[in-house]
């Protein structure tokens, strides 16, 4: 599918413009690299298990356990750099799967000439925009369980229409525009440019938002575990590992800092990559 | 008539909105020869565009027909274009910036419109497509460049190099020039002229500058809300108007 192709030239062609993105964007790049590069290497090189105790519960911090050790004794940095992994994936796929569904329909929807399904997919984006993210994100949990999957679903559910609301406003500016007479007249059907011609421009549009919406994912991702309807103890993730600290805030507050930590710069470092995309895609 | 190119009969033009209809076109002839350019003029709302996307099928007449080469494109019985008749009659557009895909190089737009229309290994269209653009003054370094770092009279250079991909026999220039600087606007109207006579292409000339229609047309139509107000060969129009309206316009052109 052409767009599915498009979505993954992003990372080929972001590459490409790392030299001359703004050097916030730049320094947001090298920031998730080394965080990525740690979730990966820290639990492979950390002398502590992520899921074994090495210590007294609640130990404070010292030059063994930096960030000090957790409830159950377990050694707090090795757990925030092994979160990275599950929190990573999970925000990926959790924007990537509603932008490709949100940019198809909305897409598609603006640039049809029927009214019917122009109208029934509007009424349903602005629905489901209407209804504040997390408590949506909670109803759908709550009628198809817990865990990471679920947590994909349901952020899915809900924010595929924040995607279909920007694409479908786009795709309807771009039909009325030259560009599309002047390739009818080429010849090419309706089917080739709204898939090959106003689906990519759409897709433009929408990458640059859903990076700056990756920060949200994340912080979704942990609100979710954090209230208990997220991923799964043991399984380190930011927010539970942070709802966990939170009994403690008063005798071990380190519980709660060390992943907060490693969540707040991973969040910084993408919405300085979202925000020089946003200019991009702003012209 | 067989020999003629484009031969219009009695079109209409009627936009149907929610208030009232808009006669945009109300009664046009005209025929062209092929390699011949026809101009015409008139101020906005003239209809002057709305012909230009009848002609192309952008817009369907209310009455009368279009033929281009013998094919009946629109009309009564008409089949419209298809793929036997669609690549005989290309456009170019008035703004170059909303002409162009944004986000298609312009190498891959003419390298698409030349696979869509012959089938060719992929190297072989793209050295055409490179030399297609280098004939409209566009350098490769240009055309595998993004189009942010082009300027509105090297996009209109790029409209043209699509447009002639298909290898048409009628070109539609509808105001190409009207929003490009003085010196982008001579040089495009120096390269119509040159791929028309190269190609021996039939033009259709829109605008409402008297003078580029002098310099690049042998008839012209003036128009006025939708009206024929005069026609016949550019010269003797503009220089012996017999109609007060054409004097007007001629006038205010020189003033």
């Amino acid at each position: 599918m052409t767009a599915a192709a498009s979505a993954m030239s992003l990372p080929r062609s972001m590459a490409r413009r790392f030299r001359l993105l703004p050097g916030s964007a730049r320094a947001g790049v090298i920031i998730i690299t080394a965080i990525v590069a740690l979730g990966l290497l820290v639990p492979i090189l950390s002398p502590y298990d992520l899921y074994e105790q090495v210590g007294k519960a609640n130990a404070a911090p010292t030059f063994e356990h930096p960030f000090g050790l957790d409830s159950l004794g377990r050694d707090i940095v090795t757990r925030s750099f092994g979160a990275v992994r599950i929190d990573i994936v999970v925000a990926i796929v959790g924007v990537m799967i509603p932008l490709l569904i949100g940019t198809v329909v909305g897409g598609l929807a603006g640039t049809t000439d029927l009214r019917v399904v122009r109208g029934g997919v509007g009424l349903l984006v602005d629905g489901i925009n209407a209804f504040p993210f997390l408590i949506l994100a909670l109803g759908v949990i709550a009628v198809i369980g817990t865990g990471a999957q679920a947590m994909i679903i349901a952020i899915a559910f809900t924010s595929w229409a924040r995607y279909a609301k920007l694409a479908r406003t786009r795709a309807a500016v771009l039909r009325d525009l030259d560009f599309v007479s002047a390739l009818r007249l080429l010849g090419y059907s309706r089917a080739r440019i709204t898939v090959r011609h106003i689906l990519p421009n759409c897709f433009s549009e929408t990458v640059a938002y859903g990076v700056s919406d990756f920060t949200l994912v994340i912080l979704t991702v942990a609100a979710l575990s954090f209230l208990g309807a997220g991923v799964r103890p043991p399984e380190p993730e930011w927010g539970s590992m942070m709802a966990d600290g939170r009994i403690y805030l008063q005798s071990a507050p380190w519980i709660l800092v060390g992943p907060g930590i490693v969540l707040t710069i991973t969040a910084f470092g993408v919405s300085l990559i979202g925000e020089a995309l946003k200019d991009r895609s702003r012209g | 008539m067989a020999g003629n190119l484009i031969d219009v009969t009695d079109l209409h033009v009627t936009y149907r909105t929610a208030g009232s209809d808009v006669l945009a076109v109300r009664g046009l002839n005209l025929t062209v020869g092929a390699g011949q350019s026809t101009g015409i003029v008139g101020e906005s709302g003239s209809g002057k565009s709305t012909v230009a996307k009848a002609l192309v099928g952008l817009v369907p007449p209310t009455s009368g027909s279009i033929r281009i080469d013998g094919d009946l494109v629109a009309g009564e019985r008409a089949k419209g274009y298809h793929r036997s008749s669609r690549w005989k009659v290309q456009m170019i557009f008035q703004d170059p910036y909303g002409s162009l895909d944004p986000r298609q190089q312009p190498l891959d737009a003419v390298l698409e419109a030349i696979q869509h229309w012959r089938k060719l290994p992929r190297a072989q269209a793209r050295t055409e497509a490179l030399d297609l653009l280098k004939s409209v003054g566009i350098t490769e370094r240009q055309a595998t460049s993004g189009l942010r770092a082009l300027s509105g009279g090297q996009r209109q250079r790029i409209s043209i190099a699509r447009a002639l991909a298909p290898s048409p026999q009628v070109l539609v220039a509808d105001e190409p020039t009207s929003s490009l600087d003085q010196s982008a606007q001579a040089a495009i109207l120096n390269l119509l002229r040159r791929i028309q006579a190269e190609r021996g292409l039939s033009v259709i000339f829109i605008s409402h500058d008297l003078g580029l229609v002098r310099y690049l047309t042998e008839d012209v139509i003036v128009m006025k809300d939708g009206f024929v107000v005069e026609q016949g060969p550019t010269d003797q129009v503009l220089h012996h108007p017999t109609q007060e309206y054409t004097q007007r316009l001629i006038a205010s052109a020189l003033a």
